[in-house]
Order: C-alpha cells, then structure tokens, then sequence
C-alpha cells in the first residue's frame, strides 16, 4: 500500500511539474508576442531619425523624443479642455492694463501698508484709495485690496478711525 | 367630589398661568464671534446692537459700485469684517440686508470672505429704525 502511494504520488509531482512547465513555456511565447507588438507601436509613434534604444539604455536623444512626444500628447489632451469651457481664445486675466493703472494700484496697496503699519485706517486713507481704484474698474482688484483690509481687521492689526469709511 | 373641583381649579390656574405671550417683546440679543484663524461670525438684529449696553456696538452693511458688499460690526472695541464675493449666494442676497429690519446672521472665512449670510424677520423684533 505504501509503495502504491509512493509511486502514484511520484506520477502525480511528474504530471504537476510537467503542467508548470508547459504553463511557463506559453507565458513566455506569450510575453515575447506582447512584446513585439509593443516594440511595433514604439515603431509607428517614434520620430523617424530616432534610434530605437534597448530595453533599459536609454540615451539623451531618445529621451528628449519622448519628452517632446509626451508634451505634444499633453498639449493635445488640454486643447479641448479649454475649448470645452466656451471661451475659444481664453485671455489671461487682465491687470491694470496700463502703466498709469499699475502705478495707481500699487499706491493704493501702499496706502493700506502705511496703515497697517500705524494701525489704524483713518477716512483719509480710504477717500486717497477710492481715487486711486478709480483710475481702474477691475472689481476684483478692488475687492482684493479691500480683503486685505477686511483680514487685518479680523486679525486685531488694524482699527478704521471712522466707521462710515472702512473699505475703499 | 370636592377633590376633583380643586384639582380641576388647579389645571385652570396652571394653564393661565403659563399661557404668555411675546406682544410687545423686542429681542435684543446680539453676538459677534471671531475665531483663532479669523474666521467668525454675528448676528442679531439692527436693533439690539444700537440698544446695546455696550457703548460702541454698531453694526454696517454696505454695498458700493465697487461690485461687492460689505460687512463691518464692532463691539467692546473689537472689530469685525467681511466682503461678499464678486457673485454668488450671499452677493445676490446682501442687497435685501441693506433694508433688514429683523434678524441677521453673517459669518465668514478666514480670507474675509462672506460665506453664509441669513436675513429673517419675526414679531420680536424692532421694525422701526
């Protein structure tokens, strides 16, 4: 009964090795398939003059193809973001368009430094603000000089002397 | 006999008794709470900060061409701020502030932003400015 055992358990780690080889051989045919495909693609996508590199040596060259391929992928893929917001030539936002605007808007921010470093924000500041912003109607830059009023009074750095004149 | 007439005249009393009513009542409660990151909040109505005991409590909304509303309220010499967005829930809303009578409730972000604001109004409180 043991010597039966024995010989049918040697059979069966035959039988089960022989399955696992077979099972490795059609894995690797398998690999080396998925692999030429793979290695056709890279043919079709490659700039023309490029060398193809071995698996593992990549040089700068090489590189530096990918890289541009990757990036015109990338500036391919966000175009139709952009174009899907329904703006076809989106401008870059618009700050003080001229030099006489720039100049007004960094006086007015330089107002709110002299009473952020005094403390206190006095009518005058705020009536000298609303004739610089009105040199320029960008609301949001308005409103963002205006923040900066509304924080540093929630901080406790800065007290309006005149209730009635707090924001610009 | 006697018992239930007594019981009976006690419920009667009782319920009188805490039947009241708010006729007259104008609510005067107001709070103002700024966090440690500057973000806070008030509310009360127009009312109770003008007859606080607190001498400088006072409470603003403003609106201007500048294209955004603003908050400002002080008390017990602590100040507190806020800007509406540009568009949005609480600019579309802040409008109908500048002619609250009633009650308010006004928070905002650590940035100054006004990010939630609640306008209501009830028979406590004042409607005469």
């Amino acid at each position: 009964m043991s010597r039966a055992g024995t010989a049918i358990a040697v059979v069966c780690s035959m039988l089960f090795g022989l399955l696992l080889y077979r099972h490795d051989v059609e894995e690797r045919h398998r690999f080396d398939a998925l692999s030429r495909r793979l290695d056709a693609l890279s043919c079709a996508g490659a700039p023309p003059s490029t060398p193809r590199a071995a698996v593992g040596v990549v040089d700068s060259a090489y590189a530096e193809a990918i890289a541009k391929m990757v990036a015109a992928r990338l500036r391919a893929e966000a175009a139709p973001a952009v174009a899907s917001t329904g703006d076809a030539t989106p401008a870059p936002k618009q700050r003080a368009e001229t030099a006489a605007q720039q100049a007004a808007f960094s006086s007015a921010n330089r107002v709110v430094d002299q009473a952020l470093s005094r403390g206190n924000l006095s009518r005058d500041d705020v009536i000298e603000m609303r004739r610089l912003l009105a040199q320029n109607d960008d609301v949001e830059l308005h409103r963002e000089l205006a923040l900066r009023i509304a924080v540093a009074i929630n901080a406790g750095k800065l007290v309006p002397e005149d209730r009635d004149f707090v924001f610009p | 006999m006697k018992h239930l007439s007594i019981a009976g005249l006690s419920l009667l009393a009782t319920i009188l008794v805490s039947v009241s009513s708010d006729a007259g009542t104008q609510s005067v409660s107001r709070t103002c709470i700024m966090n440690p990151d500057n973000s806070g909040l008030c509310y009360g109505s127009f009312y109770s900060f003008r007859n606080s005991p607190v001498a400088d409590s006072a409470v603003f909304t403003r609106t201007t061409s500048g294209g955004y509303g603003q908050f400002y309220a002080t008390e017990g010499g602590i100040s507190y701020s806020c800007l509406t967005p540009t568009s949005g829930p609480v600019y579309d809303l802040f409008p109908v502030a500048l002619a609250n009578r009633g009650f308010f409730y006004i928070s905002w972000d650590t940035t100054g932003t006004c990010s939630f604001l609640q306008l209501a109004n009830g028979s406590q409180y004042q409607n005469v400015w």
